[in-house]
């Protein structure tokens, strides 16, 4: 399978785990947000309206000149997972689906990821970036990461679209934080290792198709 | 040595001519004597007819505490937040234009008394009777429309259990009430939603003990659960859009309002816990030559709200110096200047990543 990997500073680990410790049989391919520099020439997908985001679709390639409906499966990562509520409090259906727009409208990457979905019919998978050790509040549980990412889901339920939450191995047990060994010196992007569990956690999930 | 009479020692306050007619009309000081250092930390609630939304907004805008107990999910946008009626007051009971439709939150809140089952529908959608605007489209069933309601009703009780301040704006005196089940409705069916029964739909124009009779045992529900709770009577100054009683709406409005501010004194002067606030007065005293209405004279301008307002803290500050407000916050300031950087930090991630 061919997969398209989206995102922005975080593209990079997976993309450095897919050249040296990748064994899987997917085809994977990488592209960031735009940067200017190194060569990268990323999608313009930071659009001023929906019409020229919906046109761009049409003739979206990627770094690798490929037509994106040849892809067969999407990535985003490096996002930060809104906060929704918990679920308690009754909201109406027309504030539920208001909210739903708002939320996809406001994340440029969630209504490149509607877009993507609905127009190629082709899943799409979203992975925020890893629990960053500045963010870090004692106290904050992995099951609460759990929870916001299903909230999430519920959310997009009948979509082609999951939202992932951080692989459970690479966290300490029960805590909203990364194992250090999976981190980069910076506390914030992930490393080769975690690049490479994150590849095999997808590749899981494609094998469920 | 005594005085000649008792006028002779009054303060400047007492005369038209010295509080008055001497001064420019921006002048005019010593409108209000609050009775309560109102804090910015203190805990107010908001509610009543619309005028009582413009009290918050400047709360909020002044770093005070407002509380809005019902807030919208998570993820909403502005627009739309304030499309279905969040943070208007601080519950979304909408408008509660009387004082016995305040009773009849207050009951329900408390449990005093069974909440109605009552939901109008209208080309499939459905509405709440309580809160005929809340959702603008309506909502998609009558058990939406029932547990919309239980969610204000438990959020409105949770400002009177928590409140230091309940501020309450008295609106009108016509109102509409259902013969069979005695629930009064805060507009008159088959306007903003439901039909119109003349058999069963009737109208009332309440008179003066009616009104402060339901607003006093209103205050008396609430301070049996919430002891330290101190109530802020205001009334509207906006003028009545339309009357039922038969007379001129001019005149309706003149009477509907004189007779709520007469209540709203009344109880301010009787009780300790009671403080009544002039926006009424503000808007519409004679000094102030409507300069603060709209063309169409009904509607307050943002200048006469920014007024009535700027009254209220400016007297706050006059007499309990030590009012502060708390400056704005900086937490998104701050949280944008992490974000941004943090993206310099990435810039050199992906030259990492990315080169050979």
């Amino acid at each position: 399978m061919k997969i398209l990997v989206l995102g922005n500073s975080h593209v990079a680990a997976l993309r450095s785990a897919y050249g040296i410790k990748y064994s899987g049989n997917n085809e994977y391919y990488f592209i960031a947000r735009p940067q200017g520099f190194g060569g990268l020439n990323g999608l313009k997908y930071q659009v001023e309206s929906d019409r020229l985001l919906r046109e761009d679709i049409t003739g979206f390639v990627s770094w690798e000149d490929r037509p994106l409906s040849e892809y067969d499966a999407f990535v985003f990562v490096g996002y930060r997972v809104p906060y929704l509520d918990d679920g308690r409090t009754f909201y109406s259906s027309a504030i539920l689906k208001a909210r739903y727009s708002d939320v996809i409208t406001e994340r440029i990457h969630l209504k490149l990821a509607v877009l993507i979905s609905e127009s190629i019919n082709k899943k799409v998978y979203i992975i925020s970036h890893p629990f960053q050790d500045s963010e870090y509040r004692p106290g904050s549980t992995y099951d609460s990461h759990q929870k916001r990412i299903d909230i999430l889901n519920d959310l997009i339920i009948g979509s082609k679209i999951d939202f992932l939450p951080i692989p459970e191995l690479v966290v300490e047990t029960g805590h909203a934080k990364m194992k250090s060994i999976y981190l980069k010196d910076d506390g914030a992007h992930g490393n080769e290792e975690y690049g490479a569990v994150i590849l095999s956690e997808i590749d899981m999930k494609l094998a469920d198709i | 040595m005594e005085p000649l009479n008792p006028y002779e020692n009054l303060p400047d306050k007492a005369f038209w001519r010295l509080a008055v007619a001497a001064h420019n009309m921006f002048d005019i000081e010593g409108l209000w004597d609050p009775k309560f250092n109102i804090r910015p930390k203190a805990k107010v609630v908001t509610f009543g007819s619309c005028f009582a939304q413009h009290i918050g907004k400047a709360l909020v805008k002044r770093g005070f505490s407002w509380m809005s107990n019902e807030m919208p999910p998570k993820g909403l946008s502005a627009d739309n937040a304030k499309k279905y009626n969040y943070n208007i007051f601080s519950s979304r009971t909408g408008n509660i234009y009387t004082t016995s439709l305040l009773r009849q939150w207050t009951e329900w809140s408390l449990d005093k008394k069974k909440t109605s089952d009552e939901v109008w529908e209208k080309d499939g959608r459905y509405y709440d009777p309580f809160r005929p605007q809340i959702e603008p489209d309506g909502f998609g069933s009558p058990d939406e429309v029932l547990q919309s309601r239980n969610q204000t009703i438990s959020s409105f009780k949770e400002g009177i259990l928590t409140a230091d301040y309940f501020v309450f704006t008295l609106g009108l005196t016509e109102s509409w009430f259902n013969k069979k089940t005695g629930v009064e409705y805060p507009m008159c069916p088959g306007t903003a939603a439901g039909v119109f029964d003349s058999e069963n739909h009737i109208f009332k124009n309440q008179d003066y003990p009616f009104i402060l009779n339901n607003l006093r045992e209103s205050m008396q529900l609430m301070r049996e659960v919430n002891k330290k709770l101190k109530f802020i009577l205001t009334v509207s100054p906006v003028p009545l859009t339309a009357t039922n009683t038969g007379n001129h709406v001019l005149l309706a409005t003149m009477e509907s309002k004189s007779i709520l501010r007469a209540v709203a004194g009344q109880l301010a002067r009787s009780r300790s816990f009671i403080d009544y606030f002039p926006s009424y007065e503000l808007i519409n005293a004679p000094s102030f030559k409507g300069v603060f209405f709209e063309p169409n004279q009904r509607g307050v301008t943002s200048f006469g709200v920014d007024f009535v307002m700027d009254t209220f803290f400016k007297s706050l500050a006059s007499k309990f110096e030590k009012n502060e407000s708390i400056p704005p916050r900086q937490r998104k300031v701050l949280k944008n200047k992490k974000q941004a950087d943090q993206d310099v930090v990435c810039e050199e991630e992906l030259l990492n990543a990315f080169g050979k």
